[in-house]
């Protein structure tokens, strides 16, 4: 069950190329979990929620995007700051700040501040990445895959 | 009577073929800058060819949005642009620069950019008789900021590599012109592997180029940021005939205290984390 809340809290705060990329994604680790986007409005399966619902408000540059049911209620609104992506993500119990830095084409790590905190690294190819994340003093390793 | 049929014969065959020329105009690194179009109208205007250097559609000083992206293609259109490269300030509107690129009334050319929907791999276009290529490159460094994440299926391949591939495949043509978005010295080296260009036209950098700077036997041009100056070229069979670059006397805002917006709400932020 902590496999799960971990992918959902992923998926939520730190799979920032999938919410503003908007782009369909399989991600393996600890707990699977699929995004598929149909137009505005997307499917995520293997969070808490099964499934939930992704609807984007606002395509870029600015982006706005609203999960749903509770518990999966966010808010979240990014940008690209350059290469950089921001996200400000409100949910009922606080609000995170979710981040990507690139480092090099291949490389970028990424995070969350605030109410939810970790740190990951990923590196990237075109359609995949692969990576860790650290959440909690604990380390999981996931890939992903885009499409 | 010979000398009615010499000159009968003279009129018939039409105007001896003296050569061609194509006036171009160009900018660059427009970043939306809306007020400052007026002043490059007439220039674009009057010439036959008109051409983009990129990163026309947003603009990070001011957080440009969906709408003024809009405002410019319309008035682009409106102008007579016929093609234009993709800039990496272009690639941060993530996915509203698919839905942009569907509406564009001009080709958007990235010859070495893969996975991003609509951008064209070159253009050919005729203008007097004569057949243009097209081709446009955006820098794969890391020093063009191409925000990566928000792209997560495309690739950035090398300039030069592209450019041989694509000339291999391209269609026949009489003159080569290369846009380009990416720093000089990476420009100068894209020139040096493509000696067979005419002209190259680049972005990214804003630099106000008064006299083109040579890479070879390629002149490379650029029209500085924002409005500010509009680069016009003539070219011949032989290359390039003349460059000016001509200033508009539009100013620009943009400087570090636009960031302000930015520091405002991380400032928020952080006024929010600590309230919980």
């Amino acid at each position: 069950m902590e496999a799960v809340a971990l992918a959902a809290v992923l998926f939520a705060f730190g799979d920032l190329p999938a919410a503003m990329g908007w782009t369909g994604e399989v991600l393996l680790g600890p707990a699977p979990h699929v995004f598929v986007p149909v137009g505005p409005v997307g499917v995520s399966f293997g969070g808490e929620t099964m499934p939930s619902f992704r609807v984007r408000a606002l395509s870029g540059p600015t982006h706005v995007w609203l999960d749903l049911p509770p518990p999966a209620l966010r808010l979240g609104m990014g940008r690209a700051l350059g290469p950089v992506l921001l996200a400000c993500v409100w949910e009922p119990r606080g609000v995170v700040l979710s981040w990507e830095i690139p480092l090099s084409p291949r490389y970028s790590v990424f995070g969350a501040l605030g109410r939810e905190v970790f740190l990951g690294m990923r590196g990237r190819l075109p359609g995949a990445w692969f990576g860790g994340v650290i959440r909690g003093g604990e380390l999981s390793l996931w890939c992903g895959f885009y499409f | 009577m010979v000398r009615i049929l010499f000159l009968a014969a003279l009129v018939l065959a039409g105007p001896p073929v003296l050569g061609w020329e194509l006036r171009i105009a160009f900018t660059g690194d427009l970043h939306v800058a809306l007020d400052g179009l007026a002043a490059l109208e007439p220039y674009l205007r009057d010439a036959d060819l008109v051409l983009d250097a990129g990163d026309t559609w947003e603009d990070l000083y001011r957080l440009t949005g969906l709408a003024a992206a809009l405002r410019i293609t319309r008035w682009m259109e409106e102008v007579g642009y016929d093609a234009k490269v993709l800039g990496n300030h272009d690639a941060y509107l993530g996915p509203a620069l698919v839905e942009l690129l569907r509406g564009t009334g001009f080709p958007v050319v990235a010859t070495n950019v893969r996975g991003i929907p609509g951008i064209a791999p070159w253009a050919l276009l005729e203008r007097r008789g004569v057949r243009i290529l097209i081709l446009g490159f955006l820098g794969p460094k890391p020093n063009v900021y191409f925000p990566y994440p928000l792209w997560p299926k495309a690739a950035v391949l090398d300039p030069a590599a592209t450019a041989r591939e694509a000339l291999g495949e391209a269609p026949e043509h009489d003159v080569l012109i290369v846009l380009a978005h990416m720093e000089l010295p990476d420009a100068v080296a894209l020139a040096r592997a493509v000696p067979e260009c005419d002209l190259l036209v680049l972005g990214h950098d804003h630099l106000f180029l008064e006299e083109p700077v040579w890479a070879g036997g390629v002149p490379i041009v650029e029209a500085g940021h924002r409005a500010q100056a509009v680069g016009l070229v003539t070219l011949g069979p032989e290359g390039l005939v003349d460059y000016e670059l001509v200033r508009t006397g539009t100013t620009t805002g943009a400087g570090i205290g636009s960031l302000l917006p930015v520091v405002a709400l991380a400032l928020l932020f952080l006024l929010a984390s600590a309230g919980e």
